[in-house]
């Protein structure tokens, strides 16, 4: 039986709007959302996603897939009196897209921001090296640098110098977590992977509309959906 | 389904504008007899 998603609320009128947060934060991610004029227009609910923030892993498992993130997601939706409007940012995104396959008539529209999705499922989803860098870091410097490792390597070094202090220093703590709650059947190297585990399949998602907010393209590699341990 | 594609991942913080408009414009076109889209 797990523990409830630790769920926020703003707003009492207009369609649902279900934000769901990316790798290394949680629902804090949306302060400014859940903050703004949104809620004067949407019933604006964020929540934990199961190992981030206030809503703990389940017992015994050290992390969890895209698909059962989704299914949580579905279930939370369920219980709503009208389709949904998702956003979700990053792994969030992912999650979001993985709800749309699950149950596209309980979502009204999505945004994803910046899935860390490969053009093809042939295709790696992080570059040469990225990950071994990552577990080498992790042994000599801890996982906190790690963590920090990919989140500037994601984001990009002035995204992750604008960071309120607070917020960085959580991000190097989730790397600690993840580190201390991972299983010991779980070796090091694929806890860093989970894309190569759980990675939905791209091709599945072909018939859903797409419309892009910009001209540019997408970033080769976005980044995995889970910081490293 | 909106893909914001390029924005970066911190577009709803540093955009937060630009962001809720996303959301408008989702909302518009998928609103009960649109014809948006």
């Amino acid at each position: 039986m797990s523990s409830p998603l630790h769920v926020v609320r703003a707003g009492t009128d207009g369609p649902p709007l279900v934000l769901v947060h990316g790798s290394a934060t949680d629902s804090s991610t949306w302060t400014i959302q859940l903050a703004g004029p949104l809620p004067r227009r949407y019933r604006v609910i964020a929540y934990d996603r199961r190992g981030a923030g206030r809503s703990p892993n389940r017992p015994g498992v050290a992390w969890h897939t895209i698909e059962e993130h989704a299914a949580e997601l579905v279930a939370l939706i369920a219980d709503l009196d009208e389709p949904a409007i998702l956003a979700g940012s990053s792994c969030g995104a992912v999650v979001v897209l993985e709800a749309c396959r699950r149950a596209p008539g309980r979502i009204r529209g999505a945004i994803a921001i910046e899935p860390p999705l490969a053009p093809s499922d042939d295709t790696s989803l992080a570059p040469l090296g990225f990950v071994a860098d990552l577990d080498r870091l992790a042994a000599a410097d801890g996982p906190g640098a790690a963590a920090q490792r990919f989140l500037v390597t994601v984001l990009g070094e002035a995204a992750w110098a604008r960071l309120p202090r607070m917020y960085q220093e959580r991000a190097a703590a989730s790397g600690r977590r993840s580190a201390a709650t991972a299983t010991p059947s779980t070796p090091t190297a694929s806890a860093t992977r989970p894309w190569a585990r759980s990675r939905p399949r791209s091709a599945s998602w072909a018939g859903i509309g797409r419309r892009r907010t910009s001209g540019r393209r997408s970033r080769p590699w976005p980044g995995p959906c889970r910081p490293p341990p | 389904v909106t893909t914001v594609a390029g924005a970066g991942h911190m577009l709803h913080a540093d955009a937060p504008r630009a962001f809720a408009d996303a959301v408008d414009a989702l909302a518009a076109a998928t609103a009960v007899g649109s014809t948006a889209g």
